[in-house]
């Protein structure tokens, strides 16, 4: 053994440690995308692509022989009229509010002219991190940036990590390094909103909420706009100060099921990064 | 002898289309799910290479196959690289030195190393509270289980692109 720390292979090891360790000390110093990761992204995202639609296709024939495929249709057809309906009742509330404060809204508003999207699809999951993390195939190409929100028709599903030219890398709500700001859409209290890796909670609420709230994103902070629905509440409990509430979620969607989804490119009132 | 050391490297772009095919298995959402669970099929088959070949190719299939798992899954780029270049070479000097190159032994390896690399990674994102044990405990059962696939076609192959013996 001692031969192999005098050889030529050792050292060459150790050179391709230490410069793997640059990498690594680059990577985490908060710069987007490593010209490494592009690369391997310029060869890798192709093939993510075209591996995830082959393994779509082969999973819905073999559905499809068991007749499971019309049960799915019919389930995402409920799941629309599901998400519709949640969708409009937030708008209700939202209006609602507005007209008891006699605040005044210019115009009935359905949908939110002033959103841009991109639609983007799924092309890999890490076993590891299960549903909590994602890559996308899209990226700054199609004027996805860090920090974009990224939903579904139903609502908030996560937020861009981190972008490359053709790839992005979406951090769920599920996961613990997720936060956003949100309030209880019936009684307007504020809270927050984070991962907790298998599913969502709401912290800081100044009220109980009730089971079945709706919980929405606030607008705090500009890079997220008001009114997104996250989920609604599950169980509720004092938190340990005492003096505040917190609440487990059901997200809108299940995460597991993904497989397309819509980045929120721009937005108005969306805070301009440095 | 110029046409034997030909295919002496051939084995050695075998090892990577199978590193390739793997790697993007691994990534696809839905590909070989039990119960759930997914398997990590790099390192059953990382650990076969490292068992059969030298330090040094095992260091470098060990990097590759980092660099790509670290695009597809996030995080801090380069630490599963770091991390598996590491242990493949001590795979490689284990079984020079210490280990026979057996199935229950690499079978062993992969169970320690796959335990290892799920601890760095959840210790690197700092998310200990939120790890679900059983959920590893039965990836890491699961990933094992495909060394003894990985294992035996590793060993063909190196033995018959082998040098032969003058």
């Amino acid at each position: 053994m001692k031969q192999f720390f005098r050889s030529g292979g050792f050292k060459v090891i150790v050179i391709m440690l230490v410069i793997l360790g640059g990498v690594c000390v680059y990577s985490a110093a908060a710069t987007p995308v490593t010209p490494a990761e592009q690369a391997i992204a310029a060869l890798a995202v192709p093939l993510q692509r075209q591996s995830t639609a082959l393994t779509q296709t082969v999973t819905g024939f073999w559905n499809r022989l068991f007749h499971y495929g019309e049960l799915e249709e019919n389930f995402r057809e409920v799941e629309q009229e599901r998400d519709e309906l949640k969708r409009k009742l937030v708008e209700y509330e939202e209006l609602k509010r507005s007209n008891l404060q006699l605040k005044g809204i210019l115009g009935i508003k359905e949908e939110h002219p002033d959103y841009t999207f991109e639609e983007a699809s799924i092309i890999s999951r890490d076993p590891e991190w299960g549903d909590n993390r994602f890559t996308i195939n899209k990226g700054t190409r199609q004027d996805v940036q860090e920090r974009d929100m990224v939903l579904v028709a139903g609502g908030l599903v996560g937020r861009v990590e981190k972008a490359g030219a053709n790839y992005a890398v979406v951090t769920a709500l599920t996961d613990p390094n997720f936060q956003v700001g949100a309030y209880d859409n019936s009684t307007n209290y504020l809270g927050v909103v984070s991962g907790n890796g298998d599913s969502c909670e709401i912290r800081y609420l100044t009220q109980e909420p009730e089971e079945g709230a709706l919980i929405v994103t606030s607008g705090a902070g500009g890079n997220c706009p008001r009114g997104l629905l996250i989920g609604s509440v599950k169980k509720s409990e004092k938190q340990k100060s005492g003096t505040t509430y917190a609440a487990s979620l059901e997200p809108v969607i299940d995460l597991s099921r993904l497989t397309d989804v819509m980045v929120l490119t721009g937005f108005d009132g969306q805070k301009e990064e440095p | 002898m110029i046409f034997a050391q030909e295919k002496s490297r051939i084995r050695f772009l075998i090892y990577t289309l199978m590193l390739f095919v793997c790697a993007v298995i691994q990534a696809t959402p839905g590909m070989l799910p039990v119960q759930g669970v997914r398997p990590l099929l790099l390192i059953p088959l990382l650990v076969s290479i490292a068992a059969e070949e030298s330090e040094l190719c095992a260091a470098v299939c060990g990097m590759g196959a980092g660099l790509w798992w670290d695009w597809s899954a996030g995080g801090i780029f380069g630490s599963r690289a770091v991390f598996l270049v590491v242990c493949m070479t001590g795979v490689s000097l284990l079984c020079r030195y210490l280990f026979q190159a057996k199935l229950w032994n690499a079978a062993l390896l992969c169970l320690i190393i796959t335990s290892l690399e799920q601890a760095f990674q959840v210790l690197l994102a700092g998310e200990w509270k939120n790890f679900d044990i059983y959920y590893g405990l039965w990836q890491t059962g699961y990933t094992v289980v495909w060394i003894f696939l990985f294992a035996p076609v590793i060993r063909r192959i190196s033995h018959f692109f082998e040098l032969p013996v003058e």
